[in-house]
């Protein structure tokens, strides 16, 4: 083997001394066959002919001798390679537009396809991640919800389906005095088994002991790789550290593995979570992950759950009664429906831009061929094969492939950083792996040569069985030969016009949805609005009484910061919920089930800081006190709900309280409606419903608190000058995540920005792709005509009429392109329907805005071609050729 | 002119070894040999004598080397190489077996 590849590459390195030998034996040959028909008499003219008509030509017998030596194949590859370059480099116009449109296409392409590979293909780096289930408690009338602390204990108990069970809290934010400032971290709190449940072994040291949630024993913490990397300088020596967060003294008992779905998840570090003693049934509020069993089946999980579920109601039938539980399998559910949406919709965007690509260098192909068809009928005259000629040009198409991939491959790796940067951060699940690896590289690397033969094979093999008689005497001109290639081309433009239609459609409907939430009435002024979460210290049992000091000590700081007009507290900040969802019902109408609202608890400023509008009664104030009688503030979307077409001042609610600690239902209350406020887009933007009410703070004072300040201008600096004022309140509070409410609105808006201006840019580069289609084909059938128009200038035709002429062929298949465009996205953007937001699939402004744009743009690539043939001299035009 | 029956595959190679047993020929030479023997049954045109010769020679079999005639044109002869000879003696014994077998076939149908 070796020793053939040397042979093969000796001989290419003196491939030039090879052929003149080759050539040296062949031609002396035939010479003396010559010589000897000559001997018989012939001249020497009538000997060679003899000789030529007997036997193969001289050229053909040096082919099949090269063929037939080793290696071969990869010589003849080198010589067409060399060849395809040389052609390209001569026509560098064309080259440019060929690499450049793959480029584009392939790029757009290696982008979406690894998030595509990221977010809906690749399995989780997980073991066996098809055993890992989501639990659920459910509800009478819906599906899931969170699970209430008693609920999960008794599960974990009872259940044998599962290996392991873990329970998540929506975590909490720790300061750090890490030497300098102090850093606020968040924390997950979850049940030691949870990093068995996910089969995730730490880097370092070890995770969190069975006994590790129980009282004296939970001061223990587990960093990710991202934290012990950045905060901890990857010190070696960190197990065992104690650290001190949020007041308390943990140990540092291990270090995540980094890369990892734990790395891509919002929690800095992890530690046990905790149950309050006893935990209360009736306050929903942890997540749950199993393992199953080997060899337990999803239907046997969920039959157990059932039955358990089932007899704790039985067991608790006052807050039990018809809840039941719910398993899901965890990979099912970690791609939200509208992210797979919108990435399925991505994907075949670019993947309609490749083919609009394909279809335009297909057809430049065609007319390049064509022009060459002198060259490669002579080619096959003197003893080229006709699969040679394909393979040459097909090489040729290659080489533009693997340019324009490479290209490509960096505009691909550019525009998912680009993407990246502007997700917000934590956007994707976290099992999202999103990269340009391997897999994309393969995927690039196929679609490449997907992508050579789908617009090299037609024009190759039309090029090399055209008769080499005919086109050398046709002199490159077309003739009627040539109609049905007229056609297809005809086809290919009307084809690409419909894809970028199609497109173009699908981004009005998102470019509208996006305009739509972008103007969307958030019910507040964000303007010099600054949020951020308080995390006040854990304590086992906050008292509500030093709850409400302590908050009115750091209020009445930030308040005394110049350029603060007013601060508050809340159970959550805007656009990030209510912090609380409550059953409730009204007292007027006992026999009503009761059904969840929100139940935001906030200090009477929140209205001020919001400026909410108040539409009847009055704001919560500061005579609302633990004292007074308990009293909301409902909203408009409340009023509708609850008390339709009736004032709903001086009703009243029955809602339970919540205990400080946040853990558990209060006794339930008897809350008066003072006042009704204007709708806040409490849960995001796109929150279909806004139902909840304000209860003061002072009346149910709980921690896990944001802070709101409404401030004068200069945003960013306020936001330093009110974390120093909390400081003198407490040393060792850190805000978290304290941003402007503009910027709050911005993130909630960026990944719907983020796929309107992606399907909005691919849908753009299609209609631009379709034009230079449109634009080509007429411009190659005008110049095939130029003789023609002369004649009709010479008889008297007026450069408007040829301009008409013209532009009638040309726009032919546009319009049939448009017409199937419209069906098409008639048919097509129901499926979209997912990542619309108050908008008609089938939009009407949408559709004939879209169709105008088309036109216009389509009729300017028609008019070029045209002008420029109507210019023609019609004496240079009937001399031409 | 009757045309030439088609070599078989294979059977060329063996027939230019043979040739080539009792003498360096040139191409010429070789054509004119296998021709003359075989009484015009087989005519070997240079299509195929040529691409022949390079795969042989590629093998090591046969070696090339260049020479001059009487009239001083410059020609490639080419010999048997020893290896060449052993597979020839293979290959004589396979085509006897083959011809052995093939006769049977024949014969036996009548």
């Amino acid at each position: 083997m070796f020793n053939r590849v040397r042979y093969v590459l000796h001989r290419w390195l003196h491939r030039q001394r090879t052929e003149e030998d080759l050539d040296n034996e062949v031609r002396a040959y035939f010479d003396m066959l010559v010589e000897r028909a000559m001997a018989c008499g012939l001249s020497r003219d009538d000997a060679q002919r003899a000789v030529r008509i007997q036997f193969e030509s001289l050229e053909q017998v040096k082919e099949r001798v090269r063929e037939g030596r080793m290696g071969a194949g990869f010589e003849t590859t080198l010589q067409d390679i060399r060849y395809a370059c040389r052609a390209l480099a001569k026509s560098p116009g064309f080259t440019f537009f060929a690499v450049l449109t793959i480029a584009l296409a392939l790029g757009a392409n290696a982008a979406i396809f690894s998030l595509v590979d990221g977010v809906l293909l690749k399995s989780p780096g997980y073991p066996h991640p098809e055993r890992i289930v989501q639990l659920w408690e459910k509800p009478p009338r819906a599906e899931r919800n969170s699970i209430s602390g008693a609920n999960y204990l008794d599960w974990a108990k009872q259940a044998q389906s599962f290996e392991a069970m873990a329970a998540i809290s929506p975590g909490t934010t720790l300061s750090y005095m890490g030497g300098g400032e102090p850093q606020s971290l968040r924390a997950g709190m979850a049940s030691p088994p949870y990093f068995d449940v996910l089969g995730v072994k730490p880097a370092l040291g070890r995770t969190f002991a069975k006994d590790e949630d129980q009282p004296g024993r939970e001061r223990v913490t587990v960093l990710t790789n991202r934290l012990w990397r950045s905060t901890f300088g990857g010190d070696p020596e960190i197990i065992g550290r104690s650290i001190v967060l949020g007041g308390a003294s943990y140990t540092v008992v291990g270090v995540m593995p980094g890369s990892s779905e734990l790395d891509r998840q919002v929690p800095d570090l992890w530690i046990p979570l905790t149950f309050a003693t006893p935990p209360t049934r009736n306050y929903h509020y942890l997540r749950a992950l199993a393992r199953l069993k080997p060899g337990v089946s999803l239907e046997q999980a969920q039959a157990e759950m059932n039955s358990i579920a089932g007899a704790i109601a039985n067991l608790y039938p006052d807050i039990k009664k018809d809840w039941g539980a719910t398993v899901d399998r965890h990979i099912d559910r970690v791609v939200s429906p509208q992210l797979r949406t919108s990435l399925t919709v991505l994907m075949w965007a670019v993947a309609a831009v490749l083919i609009i690509g394909c279809a335009n260098l297909a057809n430049l192909l065609m007319a390049r061929a064509t022009l060459r068809s002198r060259e490669i009928a002579l080619r096959l005259a003197i003893g080229a094969s006709r699969w040679r000629m394909i393979r040459m040009l097909l090489t040729e198409s290659l080489v533009l492939s693997v340019c324009g991939a490479v290209t490509g491959l960096g505009l691909g790796y550019g525009l998912l950083r680009w993407i990246q940067s502007l997700l917000p951060p934590f956007y994707l699940p976290a099992e999202a792996n999103v990269a340009i690896d391997g897999r994309v590289l393969l995927y690039l690397a196929t679609v490449t040569f997907l992508t050579s033969i789908a617009f090299g094979l037609a024009p190759a093999i039309q090029a090399a069985r055209r008769d080499s008689a005919e086109a050398l005497a046709e002199g490159g001109r077309g003739s009627s030969a040539s109609r049905r290639k007229l056609y297809l081309r005809h086809a290919f433009v009307a084809l690409q016009v419909a894809s970028a239609f199609i497109l173009l459609v699908g981004a009005g409907l998102l470019i509208r949805s996006f305009e739509r939430v972008a103007t969307l009435d958030l019910g507040f002024e964000t303007e010099d609005l600054i949020v951020a979460r308080l995390p006040l210290e854990l304590g086992d049992d906050p008292d509500g009484i030093k709850l409400s000091q302590n908050v009115g000590r750091i209020l009445d700081e930030v308040r005394a910061v110049p350029g603060v007009r007013e601060a508050a507290v809340a159970s959550a900040i805007p656009l990030r919920g209510w912090g609380n969802g409550m059953p409730t019902r009204m007292a007027d109408k006992p026999n009503e089930p009761a059904t969840g609202a929100g139940f935001k608890i906030v200090t009477p400023g929140y209205f001020h800081a919001l400026r909410l509008r108040l539409v009847a009664g009055r704001y919560l104030n500061e005579q609302d006190t633990s004292g007074s009688p308990p009293v909301i503030v409902v909203n408009e979307s409340f009023v509708r709900q609850y008390s339709p077409n009736e004032s709903a001042i001086g009703k009243r609610a029955l809602i339970n309280k919540i205990v400080p600690s946040r853990l558990g239902r209060g006794p339930v209350t008897t809350w008066e409606i003072v006042g009704v406020v204007a709708d806040e887009k409490g849960s995001g933007l796109e929150s279909p419903s806004d139902v909840g009410a304000y209860a003061s703070f002072a009346q149910n004072p709980t921690v896990g608190l944001g802070l709101v300040v409404k401030g004068a201008g200069q945003s960013l600096a306020l936001i330093q000058s009110v974390q120093r004022a909390v400081w003198n309140v407490n040393k060792n509070l850190v805000l978290d995540n304290p941003q402007t409410a503009e910027r709050l609105k911005a993130e909630s808006m960026a990944s719907r920005k983020l796929t309107s201006s992606l399907l909005g840019g691919f849908a753009f580069l299609a209609m631009l792709l379709a034009c230079a289609g449109i634009y080509g084909v007429l411009s190659f059938v005008t110049a095939r005509r130029t003789q023609e128009m002369g004649i009709r200038a010479a008889m008297g035709a007026s450069r408007a009429d040829l301009i008409r002429l013209v532009i009638r062929g040309g726009s032919l298949p546009v319009m049939v392109g448009i017409v199937g465009g419209f069906g098409g996205s008639l048919g097509l953007t129901r499926f979209m329907e997912a990542m619309l937001f108050a908008t008609n699939p089938i939009d009407v402004p949408t559709l004939v805005g879209v169709s105008g744009l088309f036109l216009a743009v389509a009729l300017a690539a028609c008019y070029f071609p045209a002008w420029r043939a109507a210019r023609v001299d019609p004496m240079i035009a009937l001399r031409q050729d | 002119m009757a045309k030439p029956t088609e070599l078989l595959q294979g059977t060329l190679d063996l027939l230019i070894l043979r040739t080539l047993e009792l003498r360096p020929l040139h191409g010429v030479g070789i054509a004119d040999r296998i021709e003359q023997v075989t009484q015009g049954v087989f005519a070997v045109g240079p299509g195929s004598l040529f691409p022949a010769l390079h795969r042989l020679a590629e093998k090591g079999w046969i070696a090339g080397a260049w020479g001059e005639l009487e009239n001083g044109r410059r020609v490639k002869f080419y010999k048997l190489t020893a290896s060449g000879g052993a597979q020839l003696a293979k290959e004589k014994k396979l085509w006897n077996k083959v011809q052995t077998a093939v006769n049977q076939v024949l014969s036996s149908e009548t």
